[in-house]
Parts: C-alpha cells; sequence; structure tokens
C-alpha cells in the first residue's frame, strides 16, 4: 500500500516534472515488479515529450462534472421543475376556473323568490355577468352549425367572441347601448316603470344582434355586422319581469316558428335560438302564474317583457302570495351553485350551456311545512331531476302563507346537469 | 474534518462506501488515485494521448456495472486488468493486431546505469559513461547532466533551458538510452578486444 501510494505520487511528479532523479530510479525500481506500474510508466514514457499534465487536468475535471453533478444537479434541476410544475398547474386551475365560473355563475345568483312581492330588495344583487355570459356561450355551439358560410365570417367571429367570453364583464356595458323596451302590454307598462330598468349588461344580451350592428350605435357591435348578418341564426335573449319588476323564474318561452323551448333562469333571463326567417319572430311566454303572452320579435329588439298576472289559471292559486321555503330559495340557488362549481373542472366550456335548464317541480306544500304531490314539470334528464327531486325533499320546510291548509306551487330548481 | 477523514480511507473504505451507499463522489475519488496510471497504461497500449482520454473515461464509466457484478475486493489489481482488457477489446476493433512491441518493453526496462550496475563494474561504467556523454546531441548532454549530476527535477531543468518539460523528459530519455547503447557497446567491444 505505501508502495502503492509513493509510486503513484512520483508518478504525479514525473508528470508535473516535479521529479528528481532518484524519485525516477524509484519509479523504474517499482514498475520492475509492479505489471500495473511498469504498463504505466511505458505508457507515459513512450510520449515523454507530451505534456501529460494537461490530459490529465482535462480528464480530472471530466470525471468532476460526472460525479459532483451527479449529486447536486438533480436536485436544483427538480426543484426547479417541481416549481414550474406547479406554477403551470396554479396557472392552469385559475385559468380554467375563469371562463368556467362565469359560465356558472346564474346558478350563484341571490335574487329573491320570482314572485315574492314583500320586502324584496331591487335586484341590485343580480350579478350582471350572467346574460352575457349565456348568450355568448350558446353561440359558440350555434354558430358553427350554420350552413358554409365564407371562412371570412368564421373569422370575424372568433375575435368578437372569445374576448367577451375571457373580458372582465364590467368592461363591455360601457357603451352607451340603448334598448328599445317593447311593451307587451299597455296596462302592464305602468307597473313596470318603476322598476329598475335592466342594466346595460343585460341589455347587450338580450339584444336580437342580427342588425344590431347596422345601427352602429357601439364600438362593440358594429364589428358585429359582417360576422352576424349572413348568419341565418339568431338569438333572443331577454328577460322576464313580473309588473313589480321583479325577475320570473321558471317562465316557458317557446319560439313559435321552429317550436323551441326555454325557460328563464332565477335572475329571469332566457335566451333561444332561432332560424332567421323573416323580419320578426313570435315567441311565446307562460307561465302558470301569469298570463300567456305572445309577442313579434322584431330586429334588433330588446326585450324586457313583463307578464301581466294571470287571473283564473289556477284557482287554488292565491296569487298574491306564494310559499317559501324557510331561508329563501337561496338554498336552492346554493345548492345548485356549489354543485356548479364541482362540476367547473370536468364539464366543458360549451357543456355550461346558456339556456336555463333547471328541473321544474310542482308540488303541494302543506300547512305543516311538508311538501308533497311532487310532479316534474319539465327537466333535462333523468339525473338532473333526481338531484332536483332529492335536493327538494331535503331542503329546508316551506312556509305557507297565512290562512292556507296547503298551496300548490312550482319551483325551478337550476341545476344545469 | 470530513474531508481529511476521506483521504485517509483506503481502497477498501471508499469502495465498501460506494457499494454500500452508492456514493458516486467515492467511487470517483478511488478512480481518481490510479488516474495518472491508468492513462499510462491506456497511452502503452492505444499509442494515442486522446485515445487514452477516451479509454480513460469508458472505463470509468464500466465501473459502476462490473462492480456489481464481481465482487471486487482489491481494486488496484482489478481495474488495471478491467483497463488492459478494455484496451485490448479497443484495438480488437479496429483490427489492429498487438505487437509485442519488443523494443517499447526493453528500451523502458531501463536500467539506470548508476544506480543500478554491480560495484566491480561501476569503476568501468563511469569511465565509459563520460565518454559517451560527450558524445550526446548537446540538448540531451545538458538535460541528463542536470538532472542526473546536479540533482534538478524536469521543471528547474525546463526553466533554466527555456524547455517544455516534455522536451526535458524526452531529452533525458533519449540520452539515457543513449548512453545506455553506448556503455553497453563500448563493453562489448572491450569484451572482444579482450577475447
Amino acid at each position: 500500500m505505501k508502495q502503492n501510494r509513493s509510486f503513484q505520487d512520483g508518478l504525479r511528479k514525473w508528470i508535473n516534472g516535479n521529479i528528481r532523479a532518484k524519485e525516477e530510479a524509484q519509479l523504474d525500481q517499482i514498475s520492475q515488479e509492479d505489471d500495473f506500474a511498469r504498463d504505466a510508466l511505458d505508457g507515459l514514457r513512450s510520449f515523454s515529450d507530451i505534456d501529460h499534465q494537461q490530459n490529465i487536468d482535462r480528464l480530472r475535471k471530466q470525471l468532476q462534472q460526472k460525479n459532483k453533478p451527479a449529486v447536486i444537479i438533480p436536485i436544483m434541476v427538480r426543484r426547479i421543475a417541481a416549481a414550474i410544475l406547479f406554477l403551470v398547474v396554479v396557472g392552469m386551475t385559475w385559468w380554467l376556473n375563469q371562463p368556467n365560473a362565469t359560465g356558472t355563475l346564474s346558478m350563484d345568483q341571490t335574487t329573491e323568490s320570482p314572485t315574492e312581492t314583500t320586502a324584496t330588495p331591487n335586484e341590485k344583487t343580480t350579478p350582471i355577468t350572467e346574460p352575457t355570459t349565456q348568450v355568448l356561450d350558446t353561440e359558440d355551439e350555434v354558430l358553427p352549425s350554420p350552413p358554409p358560410k365564407p371562412e371570412t365570417n368564421a373569422r370575424e367571429q372568433a375575435p368578437q367572441t372569445v374576448p367577451n367570453q375571457s373580458a372582465p364583464i364590467n368592461t363591455r356595458p360601457a357603451s352607451p347601448e340603448v334598448a328599445l323596451i317593447e311593451e307587451v302590454d299597455e296596462e302592464v307598462l305602468a307597473d313596470k316603470m318603476p322598476a329598475p330598468p335592466p342594466s346595460q349588461e343585460e341589455m347587450i344580451a338580450i339584444r336580437s344582434k342580427s342588425q344590431a350592428a347596422e345601427k352602429g350605435k357601439e364600438p362593440v357591435t358594429t364589428s358585429l355586422p359582417q360576422a352576424y348578418e349572413d348568419l341565418p341564426i339568431q338569438m333572443i335573449s331577454g328577460r322576464i319581469l313580473d309588473p313589480t319588476g321583479q325577475p320570473v323564474a321558471g317562465a316557458l318561452i317557446r319560439d313559435l316558428e321552429n317550436q323551441q323551448e326555454t325557460r328563464s333562469d332565477f335572475a329571469g333571463n332566457f335566451s333561444i335560438q332561432q332560424a332567421l326567417s323573416g323580419q320578426a319572430a313570435g315567441v311565446q311566454i307562460s307561465h302558470f302564474n301569469y298570463a300567456d303572452t305572445t309577442l313579434q320579435v322584431k330586429m334588433d329588439q330588446t326585450l324586457s317583457i313583463n307578464l301581466k298576472k294571470r287571473n283564473s289559471a289556477l284557482s287554488e292559486v292565491n296569487n298574491t302570495q306564494q310559499p317559501f321555503p324557510v331561508g329563501g330559495f337561496s338554498y336552492f340557488q346554493d345548492q345548485s351553485a356549489t354543485n356548479a362549481k364541482k362540476r367547473a373542472g370536468k364539464v366543458s366550456r360549451s357543456a355550461v350551456s346558456a339556456a336555463p335548464s333547471g328541473t321544474t317541480i310542482r308540488f303541494t306544500v302543506y300547512a305543516d311545512g311538508t311538501i308533497g304531490n311532487l310532479q316534474v314539470v319539465s327537466s333535462p334528464d333523468r339525473k338532473t331531476e333526481r338531484k332536483a327531486l332529492k335536493q327538494l325533499r331535503l331542503g329546508p320546510k316551506w312556509v305557507l302563507p297565512a290562512g292556507l291548509d296547503s298551496l300548490d306551487t312550482q319551483i325551478t330548481i337550476p341545476m344545469s346537469r | 474534518m470530513l474531508f481529511k477523514k476521506n483521504k485517509e480511507q483506503s481502497d477498501a473504505d471508499l469502495l465498501a462506501h460506494y457499494l454500500e451507499k452508492g456514493r458516486m463522489d467515492a467511487l470517483g475519488q478511488l478512480f481518481d488515485r490510479y488516474l495518472e496510471m491508468l492513462y499510462g497504461v491506456c497511452l502503452k497500449y492505444l499509442k494515442s494521448p486522446e485515445a487514452a482520454e477516451d479509454a480513460v473515461m469508458s472505463i470509468f464509466e464500466q465501473l459502476p456495472p462490473k462492480l456489481k457484478k464481481h465482487k471486487v475486493k482489491d481494486f488496484r489489481p482489478w481495474v488495471y486488468v478491467l483497463a488492459k482488457n478494455h484496451c485490448l477489446m479497443e484495438l480488437r476493433k479496429k483490427k489492429i493486431i498487438v505487437p509485442v512491441a519488443p523494443e517499447l518493453m526493453q528500451s523502458e526496462e531501463v536500467v539506470h546505469p548508476i544506480f543500478e550496475s554491480p560495484n566491480d563494474q561501476k569503476e568501468i561504467q563511469l569511465q565509459h559513461l563520460e565518454h559517451c556523454m560527450e558524445e550526446l546531441p548537446p540538448k540531451q548532454k545538458f538535460c541528463v547532466d542536470l538532472f542526473y549530476l546536479q540533482g534538478l527535477s524536469y521543471k528547474e531543468i525546463a526553466a533554466q533551458q527555456t524547455l517544455a518539460v516534455g522536451k526535458v523528459r524526452s531529452n533525458i530519455q533519449n540520452g539515457r538510452r543513449n548512453l545506455k547503447n553506448c556503455i553497453e557497446a563500448k563493453l562489448e567491444k572491450e569484451n572482444h578486444e579482450a577475447e
């Protein structure tokens, strides 16, 4: 071992030139008994005029790089990779939640019962985001389907719809869009006026877009025209209010042209797509509490429809008073909102569709607060229906208007899917 | 403290450290001890500094899998055989038949005349040496003189003569060989004359 070391030390000296005659003699002596040493010395001596030190230094460096980085760098790389991965995941989650969150906001809103007339705060609380997103979402689904159009159309639409979806909704309503309010009923008009007019956002959503552009009233719509003008499909969106200006949920809106139906959501908003067959389209609005209303929707019209109370539709129903769940209707909305949020990650944006696709259930409320006679009026599918029924059964007790033993009522639970 | 400890570790300690804990730095340290020797061995067989460098690197890369397979007790002889075999394989790949290179072997089994000769011949050899020294080319003469008689190192000679270390080394080596040949020739001549 000692000899071993001294040979290696001697060899190093030989290579770097610090060796003296005696030491070299020792090297030779050792190499006579040791094949390894002799081969090494022979090899080096056969190239004695080469700067071996340089080659050895280079080798040593390579080896150190092979060894040290193998221990140190992987940890660094792992840390950096983990950090980047984390940021990406966070970013993706945030990004994915953005559009979905707006898409499902309709479930979040805290509007009061549609027919509750007592002490309902004005609809300031209604999230302004809803109508806009609904309309846009539906466009997503609709636009690709129309008959072959020149590609330019599709392209012009794309930039239009995308920013609307992702941009903060608040930026949009800045325009002085003027909504034409068509009165459905002369009598209602007087009632309606005091009610807070729908906000700008809603107006935009409500507007049927086909001709809005031609008017060129606002920058946003001026870019729309060419894209929509030629399309044979238009969106009819609107908001249904009762005579006091409260939103009416669960109203059935039927497009008389192609018999499409949809229901208004908790905020009274609806949107329905319709093939453009002429300048006007007929829409029928019905709700068990209100008189059926048919109106012509002209192009470029904003609908804010006030329903007149139905007087004789359901004899049992006390028209002025409705039962309500303990804690208010928000229970159902909260529930659906939670459900919607849970699904937000899984359901694609287009799946959170525009039309309020809730389950409408008719049932009887008894004096002790229990409910019975559950009857599904409409529902998107069986699964949703079951969920809605469960939610209703597990929900809070109901409060009947004073002096009644039982009362039939109807609720639309906006559990979209 | 830790570094010092490592330095004192034996080959077996380092090897065990690597085998038990998978510490590449221990293996690297062990390999580093024989780096010059292995480089020299590869140089001997492959006859090219560049090839020798590459060979040393690939020998190091072969270590982990081979150490797994074989139970290595003594690293030094084992790595020598590994290096030798590797070089021979390299040469076989290039289809170069390894010459036994008798000259090389002989020439490098140089016996340092001054230290190695039996006492009774030393006197005569020294006489011959003086003559032969005069016959050497001037550079070789200088270098041999400074190295053997003045006891300088390669580096010192290089600095004095403004030569590269490698040049000094090869001058001394060639001078030594020439001296050896010269002395042997003179001895033989003497023997002939004696006969």
